[in-house]
């Protein structure tokens, strides 16, 4: 596996993660129900995608490995981080106000809120990795 | 755009290597080197070195200060 796949595979894998939790949240806010589909599906996701990212990287070897985590993707890691740390307050904000206002109940909110904060950091991080690769 | 002039894609393409030689040679992934060229990306202080090692010059052969 060279270091283009082993990226290419991580971004593939984070992002699907990254659209099931906004799908979880949107079905959630559309009908206004904490659970509108099977709350592990998400998470099955992300336990995949670490499983599948770990054995590429065993596959990979440990020069690929290191490339494909050098400097650049600590980086863009971090500018990911960090920007999702201002997305999800504003989520936060966001929620409990349509919960505050009873647009949405409670549980529905923070279903909602939990999964897109998770989303934020991963598409985030496919979208500044995607691009750092254009 | 980055306050840093690079130089790097010359003195790459005057060595003879391509962004992906270089890269394994110091260690990163060729998108790191591209953008660096691209002067997207700001390098390390030891990333500059190895970068500069690798190519037998001085790393401000390839960093200059944009003034």
């Amino acid at each position: 596996m060279t270091v283009e796949q082993l990226e290419g595979l991580r971004r593939g894998l984070l992002g699907l993660t990254g659209l099931s939790c906004v799908s979880y949240a949107l079905l959630a806010v559309l009908q206004n129900r904490p659970d509108p589909f099977y709350w592990w599906v998400p998470m099955s996701f992300g336990i995949l995608a670490a499983v599948l990212i770990t054995a590429g990287i065993f596959a990979a070897g440990r020069n690929v490995a290191l490339q494909a985590t050098d400097e650049l993707y600590r980086a863009t890691n971090m500018r990911a981080a960090s920007q999702a740390y201002w997305v999800s307050l504003a989520l936060f904000v966001l929620f409990s106000v349509l919960a505050g206002r009873e647009v949405l109940a409670w549980p529905t909110s923070v279903a909602a809120l939990g999964t897109l904060m998770g989303a934020a950091y991963l598409l985030l991080f496919v979208y500044h990795d995607w691009r750092a690769s254009q | 755009m980055s306050g840093l002039l690079t130089s790097l894609k010359d003195k790459r393409t005057a060595a003879g290597l391509t962004q992906a030689q270089l890269a394994e040679q110091v260690g990163v992934s060729r998108k790191t080197i591209n953008t660096i060229e691209n002067r997207v990306f700001v390098p390390s202080t030891v990333l500059a070195l190895k970068l500069a090692d690798v190519l037998g010059v001085s790393v401000h052969d390839i960093f200059q200060l944009e003034l």
